[in-house]
């Protein structure tokens, strides 16, 4: 090409801010995506709101039971911290959680999956940012309004102090991250299996148990709960809510949002990994 | 008769999808398998890893009669109730229905059975297997005798269970299901599985008299897990009721759904 032709196509180098600014704005309407579609269907998320209290509900008298039954306290728990648990533990859980992996699965088993793979956009950062579009939603119409029925009906206290607030606070954002690389890695999956129901059934299950949102792992026998304590999925509701009750302070506090940085990494790799390695033999085979 | 026949052919022809391809069968089962399992994770750590031996003035082998109980009536509703979880949206907005009613056949069975969940049974094993062991366990060993009546109270419940859903999915003959009224029921389920008098008196309330869940696993073990003098009264009462509670309730859910049906067609959406 002549110099004039080539002079046209030169372009000014962009400054590195400028570059950043432009992933987040690209990944961002994804984030902004997953908001609309969630507003537009947010009547259903009213009788989300009954669901939670319901699950609040049952885990709160059954605890009232065992305890006015035994009184004191269980693994230094007592019945008034018992309930601020369950009622944060089930709020947080309202607000982190989302379907990545199912929707994935469809994505996936509908065929989508080739063209999003052609897109300019690496998937699995759409996914979480779709996630954290899904976060955003959850926590302004409902996690807030379940937050605000559960604290009307039990006594629910707050933060031990505005610190552990503070740090509840990045703890959660951490929970978000770290609930979002598994749903991601169970997405992946969907690659290889026909059905990942059971493995999304079973994902759940894991979570709810060893994630102490159920039980407090601190009543786990002490080997248990140490190992417990180092998994992924201590990062849902064990970490968050030892920091929100003040159980854990200080340096402590600082070791267990490291931990659950360090899961949020390393899951994003995993996650990562699995899925250029998933996605390298879908295009050799021409899918 | 023409129904049983209706219902024998759809069964029939799910067997033969079902047994051509056995390794998906028993794949389900074994998820299945695993979210039973998963069901039990809370109930079963409670008691057996951390130090909590009673909720209440209820042992852990009551309550856990109680709640293994449950999964019998569970499971067998659960062999039915796939399409109506997906009831509103599948036939009625999606339009499924009217090619129900053009069929010279009864609209319900035909709803009820076209999605049949075999694999569920399982958890009528596993409901089977739990009672079995408690009932060792405190004791008082099940009869085969016991097991006849377990089976007439767990129809009981099964009963009260299909006949709530049924109800709530006749809704959607009315009033387009927009916000999803299954779930906090179904959620109530979970109130239904442990002894009723931990609860609020409202809740129990509701559980006895509105929708009566109490009736799928409370009451149906009264008389397995007390004893003498505790087995009396209001408590007899209401275990010899569970079997009736679940006719009626069903009695009126058909009914529900008979006026529904009729006025769908009448109005011609």
């Amino acid at each position: 090409m002549d110099l004039a032709t080539y002079g046209s196509t030169w372009q000014e180098p962009r400054p590195a801010w400028r570059e950043v600014g432009r992933f987040f704005a690209r990944y961002l309407a994804f984030t902004r995506m997953s908001f609309l579609e969630l507003l537009a269907y947010r009547l259903r998320y009213y009788t989300g709101v009954v669901t939670y209290l319901l699950h609040v509900s049952v885990y709160y008298f059954i605890w009232s039971a065992i305890f006015e039954h035994r009184g004191g306290s269980i693994a230094g728990f007592r019945f008034q911290e018992m309930v601020t648990y369950i009622a944060v533990g089930w709020v947080t859980r309202a607000f982190y959680f989302n379907n990545i992996d199912w929707d994935m699965a469809e994505d996936i088993i509908e065929g989508r999956i080739a063209a999003e793979l052609t897109r300019p956009v690496d998937y699995q950062v759409v996914q979480y940012a779709s996630a954290l579009g899904e976060a955003l939603f959850r926590f302004l119409l409902f996690a807030l309004p379940i937050s605000v029925v559960i604290c009307a009906v039990f006594p629910v206290r707050p933060p031990s102090s505005a610190a552990s607030g503070a740090a509840f606070v990045a703890s959660l954002l951490l929970s978000l991250l770290i609930f979002s690389g598994i749903n991601f890695i169970v997405g992946v999956a969907a690659v290889h299996l026909k059905s990942i129901m059971g493995l999304i059934r079973a994902k759940q299950f894991i979570m709810q148990f060893m994630s102490g949102l159920l039980i407090p792992l601190p009543m786990f026998p002490d080997l248990a709960e140490r190992i417990l304590e180092t998994l992924p999925f201590a990062g849902m509701a064990h970490y968050p809510l030892q920091i929100y009750l003040g159980k854990i302070h200080g340096a402590q506090v600082g070791w267990a949002l490291t931990v659950q940085a360090l899961w949020a990494v390393a899951l994003f790799i995993i996650g990562s990994a699995l899925w250029r390695d998933s996605t390298r033999r879908m295009t050799i085979q021409g899918g | 008769m023409r129904q049983l026949s209706i219902f024998f052919a759809y069964f029939a022809q799910y067997a033969k999808r079902r047994l051509a391809y056995k390794g998906d069968f028993f794949f389900e089962i074994l998820t299945g398998l695993l979210g039973t399992v998963s069901t039990l994770a809370f109930i079963l750590s409670l008691f057996y890893l951390t130090r909590v031996d009673a909720i209440g003035h209820w042992s852990k082998e009551q309550v856990l009669f109680v709640y293994g109980f449950t999964y019998i009536p569970f499971g067998l509703f659960n062999v039915l109730s796939l399409n109506l979880y997906h009831f509103s949206q599948r036939y009625i907005i999606e339009g499924r229905f009217d090619r129900i009613l053009v069929r010279p056949l009864g609209t319900l069975p035909q709803v009820i059975f076209e999605s049949f969940r075999l694999q569920s049974l399982h958890e009528v094993v596993v409901g089977l297997a739990i009672i079995t062991i408690c009932a060792r366990a405190m004791g008082a060993p099940l009869a085969f005798a016991d097991y006849l009546l377990i089976g007439l109270m767990a129809f009981g419940g099964f009963g009260v269970l299909l006949g709530v859903f049924l109800i709530l999915v006749s809704v959607s003959f009315w009033f387009e299901d927009r916000i999803g009224i299954a779930p906090p029921v179904y959620n109530l389920i979970m109130f239904g599985r442990y002894p009723i008098d931990i609860y609020h008196g409202v809740i129990q309330f509701i559980l006895k008299w509105v929708i009566p869940f109490a009736f799928i696993g409370f009451f149906p073990s009264a008389r397995f897990i007390t004893s003498g003098g505790e087995f009396g009264g209001d408590l007899r009462i209401a275990f010899w009721l569970t079997p009736l509670v679940g006719s009626v309730v069903l009695f009126v859910a058909f009914c529900v759904w008979t006026l529904g049906v009729r006025r769908y067609s009448s109005t011609g959406s």
